[in-house]
């Protein structure tokens, strides 16, 4: 058991199981923990922060997704847990290249980097590496 | 009331002559110098002839004194003759007369016409013995005093001794026989000097002394100053003990008219200037009469060009009585734009012809208007044309009075513009339809990026892995996953296929149908999943209802809302769904109890495709998405009231 963790909130089944093994083979030293949408993580980051636990450290956070989206999830985030987010790293990685998403996303001081999908191991050792510096 | 107005007339008729009122001023003024001269002339006249009476009298009283005593001297002479005829005591009492008479220069005693005494003797020795009756030069005067046996006084005439002097000759009778005479002489110069005539002031009046020669039968004139006077004024006294006759003459022939010419002068002067006067200040009046015809002219055709411009403008004009809004004035523009004649205006107000739903507005703008918080204001109105019609006007509203007044009428100018409008709201509505046809545009071209780009990136990354996959069990994996991959790409390019192909279906056939028959139809598809989730479906629609519409499209419109009122109704309760039709907006109710959609959070997603709400492993976020393509190809459009865990409704507006 490692004691990072990267966060994947995206609805497509078949990108969490690429993504996963993407991590799994970049060998870093985070564990993956998957979410179909943002509702479903930010009840699971509740549960950990009344556990006491910390939250993830990266958090790769799909847009378009049913029932609450990036965009939602991002605004819930500022809403109730801004405090306790300091210490984790959001990321975009979304199939979408349109240019309004990208400047969304700079609207949010939350949000690191915003990337297109596809994503390789490179990306997420990008990432890791650029986490683990700061 | 005619006198009046007569005054009027004659007083305009003077204002506006300057010019001849000035000179009737001038004229009349004249007229009274003339007449206060004329009298100052005659007074001055009476004047000069009163004192030259005064004068003359004095000289006259004084030349009769000197005559007197003269007559005394002789009767005492004549007193000292005896009964015998001689003189007694001549040389006594002669030098007493000439000493006690300043004006005797000598006396004599003439006895049968020759003079034989004489006193004083120095001087005259001459006249001694000068027989008097017997001299034709003389005779005739002294016979003339023997005749009327009185004193009379002979000359002016040259003495025998040298001079000039007359000779008062007084006969003296004794015994009722003529003895002589009694005589005194007295020298002209001294006659004139005793007489006073010298010490008369000379400037204005002269004297002259005349007296008709008994041969010659011409006047004689003795003074000096022996000119012809007879043009001159004067006036004259005769003295008859020796014929002779006094003249005071007026020295200055012009002596009157120079007092009179100077104020002649100046009343001539000031009756032109006053009528110079008068005619410089009527002017100004006749001026300003002119510059208020003019002025009056000019408003005329000021007012006539006014109401031309009101007749003829090119927008509608209407003076409006502020309190009630009542017409007080319209021009033909205003009565085309609203359809009614000038006199069905003038009977109505405002309001009366003013669309409901903007009178308010007006009424508020005219109340504000009215008490001074604005002098104008513009709105865009409606009014309601005769023909029930609505006609769009841009309203201008000013108000006709000055601040500090009573607010009394307003004026209205009214452009119509309802081509424009209709222009804008054709404008509006394409552009609406443009900027819907952009948005889903945008949203196809999301779609097209988000959904095929997750598929092809999925690829990509499985590709990789295939590449580098060392063991079967890993590259069957990867094409296990390739195939689940393409699996739902295909699904996504159907889906788009058929959104493509309702947006490219301009030429879709549209036929009268029965809702009702279709609700039942969607009703009976659907029967195994309301059979299963126990929903009761009321289709309230009146069988009668028919709508022209496209057949497949109807429906899988009725289709996808029905199974999606189905498949979202909340599991804690009977599902019910409601269908209502509204005749009036032609618009058909789906009124489910489901679990509702929260409309501020994804109001503005409902209808965008691969939208999904809820975890229902069903729903794909592909339904309504069709369903609005679809409505909208038929120029329908579609509202949505939810509430979270009460439930949706749908309202579609068919046209």
């Amino acid at each position: 058991m490692k004691n990072k963790v990267i966060c994947i909130i995206d609805d497509d089944p078949i990108y969490q199981l690429l993504i996963n093994k993407i991590i799994a083979m970049s060998k870093t030293e985070y564990d993956v923990i998957s979410f179909k949408n943002g509702k479903e993580a930010l009840e699971s980051f509740s549960e950990t922060l009344k556990e006491n636990k910390k939250l993830p450290e990266i958090i790769l956070l799909d847009i378009e997704m049913p029932i609450m989206d990036g965009w939602d999830f991002m605004n819930q985030i500022e809403k109730s847990l801004a405090e306790k987010t300091k210490k984790t790293a959001i990321y975009i990685v979304s199939s979408s290249i349109a240019y309004e998403d990208k400047e969304k996303a700079k609207t949010f001081p939350e949000i690191m980097g915003y990337f297109s999908k596809p994503i390789d191991s490179n990306k997420i050792l990008e990432i890791t590496k650029h986490i683990t510096k700061s | 009331m005619s006198f009046k107005r007569t005054w009027i007339k004659i007083s305009k008729w003077f204002l506006t002559r300057p010019n001849t009122t000035g000179t009737l001023v001038f004229l009349f003024l004249l007229l009274l110098v003339g007449f206060v001269v004329g009298l100052r002339y005659s007074v001055v006249k009476e004047n000069r002839r009163r004192e030259m009476s005064n004068i003359i009298n004095v000289v006259h009283q004084n030349f009769q004194q000197i005559l007197k005593n003269t007559y005394t001297a002789t009767l005492t002479l004549a007193m000292s003759i005896n009964d015998e005829g001689e003189p007694e005591n001549f040389t006594k009492i002669a030098p007493k007369l000439i000493n006690s008479n300043a004006c005797i220069d000598a006396v004599q005693l003439v006895p049968n016409g020759v003079i034989k005494y004489v006193y004083p003797i120095d001087g005259n020795e001459a006249a001694l013995n000068y027989d008097i009756l017997h001299t034709s030069s003389v005779q005739k005067e002294a016979r003339k005093s023997i005749k009327t046996k009185l004193i009379y006084f002979a000359g002016p005439l040259k003495l025998k001794q040298g001079g000039v002097g007359v000779v008062g000759r007084l006969p003296v009778f004794k015994k009722n026989k003529f003895w002589g005479f009694s005589a005194v002489i007295i020298k002209l110069e001294t006659l004139f000097k005793m007489s006073g005539i010298q010490s008369i002031d000379d400037t204005k009046y002269y004297f002259q002394f005349s007296k008709v020669n008994p041969y010659t039968h011409k006047e004689e004139f003795f003074l000096p100053k022996k000119e012809d006077f007879s043009r001159k004024y004067f006036q004259t006294a005769i003295i008859p003990d020796g014929d002779w006759k006094l003249y005071l003459i007026a020295r200055d022939k012009n002596g009157l008219f120079y007092q009179i010419i100077t104020s002649s002068i100046l009343g001539f002067l000031l009756s032109l200037i006053c009528g110079l006067w008068v005619a410089s200040i009527m002017k100004k009046p006749a001026k300003l009469q002119l510059q208020v015809y003019e002025q009056a002219k000019k408003i005329f055709h000021t007012e006539l060009e006014f109401k031309t411009i009101f007749e003829q403008a090119p927008v509608g004009i209407a003076r409006v009585e502020m309190h009630t809004g009542n017409f007080l004035e319209v021009n033909d523009e205003f009565c085309r734009i609203v359809g009614y004649t000038e006199s069905e205006l003038k009977k109505i107000n405002f309001q009366e012809i003013t669309h409901p739903e903007d009178a308010e507005q007006d009424v508020n703008c005219m109340y504000q208007l009215k008490k001074g918080f604005i002098n104008e204001f513009t709105i865009e109105k409606r009014y309601i044309h005769k023909s029930g019609k609505i006609v769009w006007g841009n309203l201008i509203v000013s108000k006709l009075w000055k601040s500090d007044r009573k607010p009394v009428n307003t004026i209205a100018i009214i452009e119509d513009i309802t081509e424009k409008k209709q222009a804008e709201e054709a404008l509006k509505k394409s552009f609406e339809l443009v900027s819907d046809q952009n948005k889903r545009l945008l949203n196809f071209s999301y779609i097209v990026s988000h959904n095929l780009r997750s598929h092809t990136s999925n690829i990509e990354i499985i590709s990789g892995f295939l590449e580098t996959a060392q063991t079967k069990e890993e590259r069957d994996e990867m094409i296990e996953l390739l195939k689940k991959v393409s699996a739902s790409l295909n699904e996504t390019m159907v889906n788009l296929n058929e959104v493509v192909s309702i947006r490219t279906n301009v030429n879709l056939k549209i036929e009268p149908l029965n809702l009702y028959d279709y609700i039942e139809n969607a009703k009976t598809v659907l029967s195994e999943q309301i059979d299963k989730k126990q929903a009761a479906i009321h289709n309230m629609v009146a069988p009668t209802v028919v709508i022209n519409y496209n057949t497949a499209y109807l429906e899988s419109i009725l289709l996808n809302f029905l199974s999606n009122a189905i498949r979202y109704s909340d599991p804690n309760r009977k599902p019910e769904i409601f269908f209502t039709f509204d005749e009036k907006t032609k618009a058909l109710k789906i009124k489910d109890n489901g679990i509702g959609i929260d409309l501020v959070k994804n109001g503005e997603k409902l209808f965008g495709m691969y939208k999904t709400f809820n975890n229902n492993p069903d729903s794909k976020g592909i339904g309504l998405f069709i369903t609005k393509n679809q409505i909208d190809a038929m120029g329908g459009r579609i509202q949505t009231e939810s509430e979270l865990n009460k439930g949706t409704t749908f309202t579609i507006y068919f046209k």
